[in-house]
């Protein structure tokens, strides 16, 4: 066992460091620069057109650029990759990797995730969108929910029925929609974290068949194979935040007088700090070892599921401890005067709230890990 | 021990259930949210109408003569509508606050006023870098020919947006216990010098910010 990066993986975290210190302060180009770097296909084989460098230059990539508020969403890149790019290249044809690998790579293409229903929430076996073939094309409707930013993505990766008739594991499958199809309706929703999670609504879309991604009826495999993927990138960016989180508080602590003394001298806040430093470490440890996992292609179901639990959890305890330490201040919103930290709180508070809710939120997890890993018998 | 709601209570409960149901739907709950006002004053008139504001005031304030409990009656009901209202800044952090500590001639003044809806009040008692605790509070306020120059800057006071005066709490006094040297004054909100910022929260509450350089 050997818990060190590598010489290179080390150099890899600086060149990003150092490239998010140069270029941030310029938004307008520094999506542009980012992927001329290739970042965005880090993972991606170098013969479509990535730097095949694997799951833990991932991980440092998706962290630092959280830690360093780059301004790009984290998301941006790790949704696409980790959706679209994951399940593209294990299970795609080669025409459509050689279509969207590269230019995911390139940071031309984004891609949301179309997978909930107002009816199919947690259980995607639950989905009701209909997709059915008709010659050269599939002609689908249906409605899907919470979709990544609908708006400004030009795909969505979307889940639906392609046969009724068998269990719902057995007659799912994924298409890649392209959001400007005639017959798709994008309608925007404003959620608790300040994003937008559109509703998609599809009437007769006529998608080519050659966007049937991979095999007809294989959509739930896929879907459950690829969840650890799409885990650990959420987990690199939250980790990444929460570091920098971290420091920010730490300072404040350093700089905030209270009673007379320096707040990092009161226990209970030196308690607080010292869970929070806990909590990054286990996280991170965690997060590392599963993205080594994934190098060595060993099976990552166990270790997913365990990380996910700890993941959310930590996250909403963290930023619910951090808010704690910054007292009555930390309501305040981002630019308001008084605000600590410039009230960036504000913000992380509702999206970690916003966790708690999302598909396959902790309790979901915990079920699943009682009954599949530890034996226990099915729950009345 | 009697834990039972007297027959006037539990009539309480169901009139404001009922005068809320109809009165404060979801849908205006959301519109005060985004609302600059944040508080709907006709439905504030019907509230003095109802007796709800002085309620807990002695009837020779222009109040109910009501208890304690009959006001966690009546507040649980406005939770369990959501009203939106300056009802807790106005009454109970603040009108409690004179019927305590006010002299005769004050509570006369501003009492029977809040009961019958004229007039809204809110406390600006937190600072910047707030605890809690008396020795955190800092504006100074300070004795003058004709009136005390009251200088600082107060933090989420509720609904100052739209009150008409504020509680606020000042220290007079230097040294010995925190809380000797306080003194609370009754601020007119348009006395030159008050200018008061609406804040954006986490709860979207109508919590105000106010910077006073006036006298």
């Amino acid at each position: 066992m050997d818990l060190h990066f590598t010489e290179e993986q080390d150099k890899f975290r600086q060149e990003v460091i150092d490239f998010c210190k140069a270029e941030r302060g310029d938004p307008s180009s520094f999506s542009r620069k980012l992927s001329e770097k290739g970042w965005p296909g880090l993972s991606i084989p170098k013969e479509y057109g990535g730097l095949g460098l694997g799951a833990i230059y991932r991980v440092i990539f998706m962290e630092e650029i959280a830690y360093w508020r780059a301004p790009v969403a984290p998301y941006d890149y790790g949704v696409t990759t980790s959706l679209l790019g994951n399940i593209c290249l294990k299970y795609g044809s080669e025409e459509q990797k050689k279509e969207y690998l590269p230019k995911i790579a390139r940071g031309k293409i984004f891609c949301g995730q179309g997978y909930s229903e107002p009816q199919a929430g947690n259980d995607l076996t639950m989905v009701q969108t209909r997709a059915v073939h008709q010659g050269d094309y599939y002609v689908i409707n249906g409605q899907k929910m919470w979709v990544h930013d609908a708006r400004t993505y030009k795909y969505t990766l979307l889940m639906a029925c392609t046969n009724p008739d068998v269990a719902p594991e057995e007659g799912l499958s994924m298409f890649i929609v392209d959001n400007e199809l005639p017959g798709v309706t994008v309608r925007p929703q404003l959620a608790m974290s300040g994003q937008l999670t559109p509703e998609v609504f599809l009437d007769d879309v006529k998608v080519p068949a050659t966007y049937l991604l991979g095999e007809e009826n294989r959509g739930w495999d896929y879907y459950l194979e690829n969840k650890p993927f799409y885990w650990n990138k959420e987990q690199g960016a939250e980790t990444g935040m929460m570091r920098r989180i971290f420091d920010d508080i730490v300072r404040y602590a350093r700089e905030t007088i209270k009673d007379g003394y320096p707040l990092n001298q009161n226990p209970m806040v030196r308690q607080k700090l010292a869970k929070m430093a806990t909590d990054i470490n286990a996280l991170r440890f965690l997060m590392y070892r599963m993205a080594w996992m994934e190098t060595q292609g060993l099976d990552l179901f166990h270790i997913a599921s365990i990380a996910r639990v700890f993941h959310v959890e930590a996250w909403v305890r963290f930023i619910n401890t951090a808010t704690q330490i910054l007292g009555l201040g930390g309501q305040l919103q981002l630019r308001e005067k008084h605000a600590p930290l410039r009230g960036i709180m504000e913000t992380f508070y509702r999206q970690a709230a916003l966790q708690l809710m999302q598909r396959a939120g902790p309790s979901y997890i915990k079920s699943i890990i009682a009954t599949h890993e530890l034996g226990l018998p099915e729950a009345w | 021990m009697d834990f039972s709601f007297t027959e006037e209570q539990e009539m309480l409960r169901k009139t404001a259930r009922d005068f809320l149901e109809k009165e404060c739907p979801k849908t205006m709950v959301r519109e005060m949210a985004e609302d600059e006002v944040g508080y709907s004053p006709q439905l504030w008139k019907k509230m003095a109408e109802l007796g709800w504001l002085g309620l807990v005031f002695p009837t020779s304030f222009g109040g109910g003569g009501g208890s304690f409990l009959d006001l966690m009656v009546l507040v649980e009901e406005m939770g369990r509508a959501l009203l939106p209202s300056p009802f807790f800044a106005t009454v109970i952090l603040s009108g409690f606050y004179v019927f305590e500590a006010g002299n005769e001639e004050q509570k006369m003044g501003f009492l029977p006023k809040v009961a019958n809806g004229e007039i809204l009040l809110s406390l600006a008692l937190s600072e910047p870098g707030v605890e809690y605790d008396a020795d955190s509070i800092n504006v100074r306020a300070i004795s003058q020919q004709d009136g005390y120059a009251i200088n600082g800057t107060k933090l989420f006071v509720p609904y100052a947006s739209v009150a008409d005066h504020l509680l606020f709490v000042t220290r007079t006094k230097e040294g010995g216990e925190p809380g000797g040297g306080l003194t609370t004054f009754i601020v007119d909100i348009k006395t030159p010098g008050i200018t008061c910022t609406p804040l954006k929260t986490l709860g979207r509450d109508h919590q105000c910010w106010i910077m006073a350089g006036s006298r």
